[in-house]
Protein backbone atom coordinates (compact mmCIF):
# COMPACT_ATOMS: atom_id res chain seq x y z
CA UNK A 1 0.00 0.00 0.00
CA UNK A 2 2.84 2.67 0.95
CA UNK A 3 4.67 1.52 -1.73
CA UNK A 4 2.01 2.01 -4.33
CA UNK A 5 1.32 5.67 -2.74
CA UNK A 6 5.19 6.09 -3.05
CA UNK A 7 4.75 5.46 -6.70
CA UNK A 8 1.96 7.57 -7.45
CA UNK A 9 3.89 10.18 -5.80
CA UNK A 10 7.06 9.56 -7.25
CA UNK A 11 5.58 9.97 -10.51
CA UNK A 12 4.01 12.85 -9.25
CA UNK A 13 7.52 14.51 -8.86
CA UNK A 14 9.32 13.20 -11.71
CA UNK A 15 6.42 14.59 -13.75
CA UNK A 16 7.76 17.90 -12.43
CA UNK A 17 5.60 18.54 -9.42
CA UNK A 18 8.85 19.43 -7.50
CA UNK A 19 6.69 20.44 -3.93
CA UNK A 20 5.34 16.66 -3.92
CA UNK A 21 9.22 15.46 -2.74
CA UNK A 22 8.39 17.24 0.83
CA UNK A 23 6.92 13.59 1.51
CA UNK A 24 9.92 11.39 1.11
CA UNK A 25 11.93 14.40 2.70
CA UNK A 26 9.32 14.38 5.72
CA UNK A 27 8.54 10.57 6.09
CA UNK A 28 11.89 9.38 5.87
CA UNK A 29 14.10 12.50 6.95
CA UNK A 30 14.28 11.06 10.56
CA UNK A 31 15.61 7.09 9.97
CA UNK A 32 18.11 8.89 7.12
CA UNK A 33 19.40 11.66 9.95
CA UNK A 34 19.90 8.55 12.57
CA UNK A 35 21.68 6.26 10.36
CA UNK A 36 24.31 9.12 9.00
CA UNK A 37 24.70 10.70 12.74
CA UNK A 38 25.29 6.87 13.93
CA UNK A 39 27.93 7.22 11.25
CA UNK A 40 29.28 9.99 11.61
CA UNK A 41 28.86 10.46 15.05
CA UNK A 42 28.40 14.60 14.77
CA UNK A 43 24.69 16.16 14.57
CA UNK A 44 25.83 19.14 12.59
CA UNK A 45 27.74 16.86 10.15
CA UNK A 46 24.87 14.62 10.30
CA UNK A 47 22.13 17.50 9.30
CA UNK A 48 24.17 18.26 6.46
CA UNK A 49 24.86 15.31 4.94
CA UNK A 50 20.88 14.25 5.56
CA UNK A 51 19.71 17.45 3.38
CA UNK A 52 22.37 16.57 0.44
CA UNK A 53 21.04 13.02 0.63
CA UNK A 54 17.92 14.38 -0.27
CA UNK A 55 19.13 16.21 -2.89
CA UNK A 56 21.23 14.08 -4.35
CA UNK A 57 17.86 11.24 -4.57
CA UNK A 58 15.71 14.29 -6.12
CA UNK A 59 18.32 14.79 -8.53
CA UNK A 60 18.57 10.71 -9.56
CA UNK A 61 14.95 10.19 -9.21
CA UNK A 62 14.64 9.59 -13.11
CA UNK A 63 17.19 6.55 -12.48
CA UNK A 64 14.61 5.17 -9.66
CA UNK A 65 13.56 2.17 -11.24
CA UNK A 66 11.38 0.86 -8.38
CA UNK A 67 13.37 -2.43 -8.10
CA UNK A 68 13.55 -2.00 -4.46
CA UNK A 69 11.82 0.32 -2.12
CA UNK A 70 12.54 3.70 -2.06
CA UNK A 71 14.11 3.82 1.73
CA UNK A 72 16.33 1.06 0.66
CA UNK A 73 17.27 3.09 -2.47
CA UNK A 74 17.81 6.09 -0.18
CA UNK A 75 19.70 4.34 2.09
CA UNK A 76 22.30 3.19 -0.67
CA UNK A 77 22.12 6.48 -1.60
CA UNK A 78 23.47 7.70 2.38
CA UNK A 79 25.77 5.43 2.30
CA UNK A 80 27.26 7.13 -0.72
CA UNK A 81 27.33 10.61 0.70
CA UNK A 82 28.75 9.66 4.24
CA UNK A 83 31.77 7.65 2.03
CA UNK A 84 31.92 10.89 0.34
CA UNK A 85 31.67 13.04 3.40
CA UNK A 86 34.22 11.37 5.32
CA UNK A 87 36.70 11.34 2.52
CA UNK A 88 36.42 14.60 1.73
CA UNK A 89 37.20 15.45 5.83
CA UNK A 90 39.97 13.25 6.41
CA UNK A 91 40.61 12.81 9.83
CA UNK A 92 36.90 11.65 10.45
CA UNK A 93 36.13 13.11 13.81
CA UNK A 94 38.70 11.82 16.24
CA UNK A 95 37.53 10.29 19.96
CA UNK A 96 38.75 13.30 21.96
CA UNK A 97 37.00 15.29 19.42
CA UNK A 98 33.78 12.78 19.34
CA UNK A 99 33.36 14.18 23.28
CA UNK A 100 35.38 17.24 23.57
CA UNK A 101 32.58 19.28 25.14
CA UNK A 102 31.66 16.61 27.40
CA UNK A 103 33.01 16.23 31.14
CA UNK A 104 35.40 13.47 32.18
CA UNK A 105 32.50 11.32 33.27
CA UNK A 106 31.79 10.49 29.59
CA UNK A 107 28.85 11.62 27.47
CA UNK A 108 25.39 12.74 28.43
CA UNK A 109 23.21 9.57 27.68
CA UNK A 110 19.45 10.21 27.39
CA UNK A 111 18.12 9.87 31.02
CA UNK A 112 16.45 6.20 29.90
CA UNK A 113 19.46 5.06 28.78
CA UNK A 114 22.10 6.20 31.59
CA UNK A 115 23.66 3.43 33.27
CA UNK A 116 23.62 5.27 36.21
CA UNK A 117 20.47 4.33 36.95
CA UNK A 118 20.37 1.31 39.24
CA UNK A 119 24.22 0.09 38.74
CA UNK A 120 27.12 0.88 40.23
CA UNK A 121 29.78 3.61 39.85
CA UNK A 122 32.13 0.87 38.67
CA UNK A 123 29.98 -0.83 36.12
CA UNK A 124 28.94 2.58 35.17
CA UNK A 125 32.51 3.58 34.95
CA UNK A 126 33.18 -0.19 33.03
CA UNK A 127 29.84 0.77 30.95
CA UNK A 128 31.29 4.54 29.40
CA UNK A 129 34.88 2.71 29.02
CA UNK A 130 33.47 -0.08 26.52
CA UNK A 131 30.78 2.29 24.70
CA UNK A 132 34.32 4.98 24.13
CA UNK A 133 36.17 1.77 22.97
CA UNK A 134 33.15 0.66 20.94
CA UNK A 135 32.67 4.50 19.19
CA UNK A 136 36.26 4.38 18.77
CA UNK A 137 36.46 1.67 17.10
CA UNK A 138 33.66 2.31 14.78
CA UNK A 139 35.18 5.54 13.80
CA UNK A 140 38.15 3.79 12.91
CA UNK A 141 36.42 1.26 10.17
CA UNK A 142 36.37 2.18 6.86
CA UNK A 143 33.12 3.70 5.32
CA UNK A 144 31.80 0.57 4.29
CA UNK A 145 32.36 -1.48 7.16
CA UNK A 146 31.53 1.37 9.35
CA UNK A 147 27.84 1.40 7.02
CA UNK A 148 27.37 -2.17 6.94
CA UNK A 149 28.34 -2.87 10.77
CA UNK A 150 25.93 -0.29 11.74
CA UNK A 151 23.08 -1.72 9.79
CA UNK A 152 23.28 -4.81 11.17
CA UNK A 153 23.99 -3.94 14.82
CA UNK A 154 22.47 -0.42 15.48
CA UNK A 155 19.42 -0.73 12.62
CA UNK A 156 18.81 -4.75 13.16
CA UNK A 157 18.82 -5.55 9.73
CA UNK A 158 19.28 -8.69 7.83
CA UNK A 159 22.17 -9.60 5.73
CA UNK A 160 20.13 -10.05 3.06
CA UNK A 161 18.68 -6.40 3.56
CA UNK A 162 22.20 -4.92 3.99
CA UNK A 163 22.75 -6.71 0.64
CA UNK A 164 19.82 -4.88 -0.99
CA UNK A 165 20.83 -1.44 0.41
CA UNK A 166 24.45 -1.96 -0.65
CA UNK A 167 24.67 -4.15 -3.12
CA UNK A 168 27.39 -6.87 -1.53
CA UNK A 169 26.89 -10.35 -1.53
CA UNK A 170 26.64 -12.04 1.67
CA UNK A 171 30.22 -13.26 1.79
CA UNK A 172 31.23 -9.72 1.55
CA UNK A 173 29.32 -8.26 4.09
CA UNK A 174 29.94 -11.19 6.88
CA UNK A 175 33.97 -10.25 6.00
CA UNK A 176 32.90 -6.63 6.80
CA UNK A 177 31.41 -7.96 9.78
CA UNK A 178 34.05 -9.98 10.74
CA UNK A 179 36.77 -7.32 10.36
CA UNK A 180 34.92 -4.89 11.97
CA UNK A 181 34.65 -7.01 15.23
CA UNK A 182 38.35 -7.66 14.76
CA UNK A 183 38.77 -4.29 15.04
CA UNK A 184 36.36 -3.82 17.71
CA UNK A 185 38.26 -7.20 19.72
CA UNK A 186 41.49 -5.36 19.39
CA UNK A 187 40.30 -2.23 21.21
CA UNK A 188 38.82 -4.42 24.09
CA UNK A 189 41.77 -6.72 24.52
CA UNK A 190 43.16 -5.22 27.55
CA UNK A 191 40.03 -5.36 29.16
CA UNK A 192 38.62 -7.86 31.63
CA UNK B 1 35.91 -25.83 22.58
CA UNK B 2 37.27 -27.13 26.46
CA UNK B 3 34.58 -26.37 28.48
CA UNK B 4 36.94 -25.36 31.17
CA UNK B 5 39.01 -22.88 29.45
CA UNK B 6 37.47 -18.85 29.43
CA UNK B 7 36.03 -17.01 26.77
CA UNK B 8 38.82 -15.11 24.82
CA UNK B 9 37.94 -11.63 23.72
CA UNK B 10 37.07 -12.50 20.03
CA UNK B 11 34.75 -15.09 21.70
CA UNK B 12 33.27 -12.14 23.59
CA UNK B 13 32.68 -10.20 20.66
CA UNK B 14 31.34 -12.32 18.49
CA UNK B 15 28.75 -13.62 21.18
CA UNK B 16 27.43 -9.91 20.79
CA UNK B 17 28.14 -8.81 17.69
CA UNK B 18 27.47 -12.00 15.26
CA UNK B 19 28.58 -11.70 11.71
CA UNK B 20 26.03 -13.70 10.85
CA UNK B 21 21.99 -13.72 11.17
CA UNK B 22 21.69 -17.69 12.29
CA UNK B 23 22.17 -17.82 16.03
CA UNK B 24 25.49 -18.85 17.21
CA UNK B 25 26.26 -22.12 19.30
CA UNK B 26 26.47 -20.96 22.94
CA UNK B 27 29.89 -22.58 24.06
CA UNK B 28 29.48 -25.14 27.27
CA UNK B 29 31.52 -22.95 29.73
CA UNK B 30 29.34 -19.83 28.98
CA UNK B 31 26.04 -21.76 30.58
CA UNK B 32 28.68 -22.13 33.98
CA UNK B 33 31.25 -19.30 34.11
CA UNK B 34 29.89 -16.07 35.73
CA UNK B 35 33.22 -14.29 34.89
CA UNK B 36 32.36 -14.94 31.33
CA UNK B 37 28.74 -13.90 31.46
CA UNK B 38 29.74 -11.04 32.91
CA UNK B 39 32.25 -10.20 30.44
CA UNK B 40 29.65 -10.62 27.99
CA UNK B 41 26.73 -8.90 29.88
CA UNK B 42 29.20 -5.92 30.15
CA UNK B 43 30.15 -5.81 26.22
CA UNK B 44 26.05 -5.76 25.45
CA UNK B 45 25.08 -3.13 27.62
CA UNK B 46 27.63 -0.83 26.66
CA UNK B 47 26.72 -1.65 22.98
CA UNK B 48 22.67 -1.44 23.56
CA UNK B 49 23.41 1.81 26.05
CA UNK B 50 25.37 3.16 23.18
CA UNK B 51 22.49 2.71 20.12
CA UNK B 52 20.03 3.74 22.73
CA UNK B 53 22.25 6.88 23.24
CA UNK B 54 22.41 7.45 19.36
CA UNK B 55 19.23 7.13 18.31
CA UNK B 56 18.08 9.02 21.54
CA UNK B 57 19.48 11.90 20.58
CA UNK B 58 18.34 12.08 17.04
CA UNK B 59 14.70 11.21 18.34
CA UNK B 60 15.08 13.88 20.89
CA UNK B 61 15.68 16.57 18.44
CA UNK B 62 12.79 19.56 18.50
CA UNK B 63 10.59 19.49 15.85
CA UNK B 64 11.77 23.01 14.82
CA UNK B 65 15.23 21.07 13.71
CA UNK B 66 13.09 18.76 11.61
CA UNK B 67 11.23 21.73 9.79
CA UNK B 68 14.00 23.53 9.08
CA UNK B 69 15.89 20.57 7.44
CA UNK B 70 13.09 20.16 5.44
CA UNK B 71 12.51 23.77 4.64
CA UNK B 72 16.40 23.75 3.78
CA UNK B 73 16.20 20.58 1.71
CA UNK B 74 13.07 21.79 -0.21
CA UNK B 75 14.46 25.46 -0.96
CA UNK B 76 17.41 23.63 -2.24
CA UNK B 77 15.72 21.24 -4.45
CA UNK B 78 13.48 23.61 -5.98
CA UNK B 79 16.70 25.93 -6.72
CA UNK B 80 18.11 22.75 -8.43
CA UNK B 81 15.16 22.03 -10.48
CA UNK B 82 15.04 25.49 -11.98
CA UNK B 83 12.80 27.45 -9.80
CA UNK B 84 14.67 29.07 -7.46
CA UNK B 85 12.57 30.08 -4.18
CA UNK B 86 13.50 31.58 -0.80
CA UNK B 87 12.74 29.88 2.22
CA UNK B 88 12.20 32.32 5.44
CA UNK B 89 14.52 31.01 8.26
CA UNK B 90 15.77 28.21 6.34
CA UNK B 91 19.52 27.95 6.16
CA UNK B 92 20.41 26.55 3.25
CA UNK B 93 23.87 24.13 4.10
CA UNK B 94 26.39 24.87 1.66
CA UNK B 95 28.80 21.94 1.33
CA UNK B 96 32.85 22.50 1.42
CA UNK B 97 33.65 20.85 -1.41
CA UNK B 98 31.71 23.05 -3.64
CA UNK B 99 32.22 26.11 -1.82
CA UNK B 100 35.85 25.82 -2.18
CA UNK B 101 36.00 25.32 -5.83
CA UNK B 102 36.97 27.93 -7.21
CA UNK B 103 36.18 27.61 -10.96
CA UNK B 104 32.44 27.55 -9.94
CA UNK B 105 32.83 31.44 -9.78
CA UNK B 106 34.80 32.82 -12.22
CA UNK B 107 34.03 36.59 -11.53
CA UNK B 108 35.17 35.90 -7.57
CA UNK B 109 38.45 34.60 -9.70
CA UNK B 110 39.04 37.19 -12.06
CA UNK B 111 37.93 40.17 -9.59
CA UNK B 112 40.80 38.47 -6.91
CA UNK B 113 43.23 38.15 -9.89
CA UNK B 114 42.42 42.17 -10.74
CA UNK B 115 42.92 42.79 -7.11
CA UNK B 116 46.36 41.17 -6.91
CA UNK B 117 47.60 42.49 -10.61
CA UNK B 118 46.58 46.33 -8.91
CA UNK B 119 48.18 45.38 -5.64
CA UNK B 120 51.36 44.35 -7.36
CA UNK B 121 51.50 47.35 -9.74
CA UNK B 122 50.87 49.72 -6.89
CA UNK B 123 53.55 48.73 -4.61
CA UNK B 124 55.87 49.17 -8.09
CA UNK B 125 55.09 51.85 -8.56
CA UNK B 126 55.19 53.19 -4.91
CA UNK B 127 58.76 51.42 -4.65
CA UNK B 128 60.03 53.39 -7.81
CA UNK B 129 58.85 56.81 -7.37
CA UNK B 130 60.07 57.40 -3.22
CA UNK B 131 56.55 57.40 -2.24
CA UNK B 132 57.40 54.62 0.28
CA UNK B 133 59.43 56.44 2.54
CA UNK B 134 56.43 59.56 3.03
CA UNK B 135 54.56 56.70 3.52
CA UNK B 136 56.55 55.07 6.08
CA UNK B 137 57.66 58.69 7.43
CA UNK B 138 54.19 59.45 7.94
CA UNK B 139 53.56 56.05 9.63
CA UNK B 140 56.62 56.56 11.89
CA UNK B 141 55.23 60.21 12.82
CA UNK B 142 52.22 58.89 13.92
CA UNK B 143 53.87 56.58 16.13
CA UNK B 144 56.36 59.29 17.39
CA UNK B 145 53.54 60.90 19.01
CA UNK B 146 52.68 57.65 21.32
CA UNK B 147 55.48 57.77 24.12
CA UNK B 148 55.46 54.12 24.63
CA UNK B 149 56.21 53.29 21.42
CA UNK B 150 59.65 55.70 20.72
CA UNK B 151 61.80 52.26 20.38
CA UNK B 152 59.82 51.27 17.68
CA UNK B 153 59.88 54.61 16.06
CA UNK B 154 63.91 54.29 16.14
CA UNK B 155 63.56 50.09 15.01
CA UNK B 156 61.53 51.65 11.78
CA UNK B 157 63.77 54.05 10.76
CA UNK B 158 66.27 51.44 11.12
CA UNK B 159 63.95 49.12 8.65
CA UNK B 160 63.88 51.71 6.34
CA UNK B 161 67.43 52.53 6.16
CA UNK B 162 67.73 48.57 5.27
CA UNK B 163 65.09 48.81 2.69
CA UNK B 164 67.05 51.51 0.80
CA UNK B 165 70.19 49.45 0.99
CA UNK B 166 68.15 46.22 -0.15
CA UNK B 167 66.74 48.59 -3.12
CA UNK B 168 70.28 50.12 -3.82
CA UNK B 169 70.77 49.62 -7.73
CA UNK B 170 74.65 49.22 -7.04
CA UNK B 171 73.74 45.63 -4.92
CA UNK B 172 72.78 44.47 -8.16
CA UNK B 173 76.71 43.57 -9.01
CA UNK B 174 77.29 41.76 -6.35
CA UNK B 175 78.01 37.97 -7.15
CA UNK B 176 74.94 35.67 -5.72
CA UNK B 177 76.09 32.92 -3.25
CA UNK B 178 75.57 29.49 -4.87
CA UNK B 179 73.43 27.18 -4.14
CA UNK B 180 72.31 23.67 -4.17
Amino acid sequence: MKRERESEILARVVAGDVEAFEYFVVTYQKRITRFIYTLLRDPTDADGVAQDVFVKAFRALPEFKGQSAFETWLTRIAINAVRDHIRRRRPVVSFSELHADEDDDGPDLPAAFDPADGTSPERDLLSRDIRHRIAEALVALSPRQRAVFVMKHYEEKSIAEIGEATGLDEGTIKSHLFRAARKLRERLEDLR
Amino acid sequence: MNATRHLGSDEIVERVFPADDRPIVVPGHLATCAECQERVANLREAWLLDRGAVSGAVDDLPSEFWEAQVAATMATVRSGAGAPEETPGAEVRVFPARARGILRHPVLALSSLAAALLLVGGLSLMRSGGAVPAVRTAAVKSMEKTPALVDDASDDELLVSIDRVLEDSSLAGFPMEETL
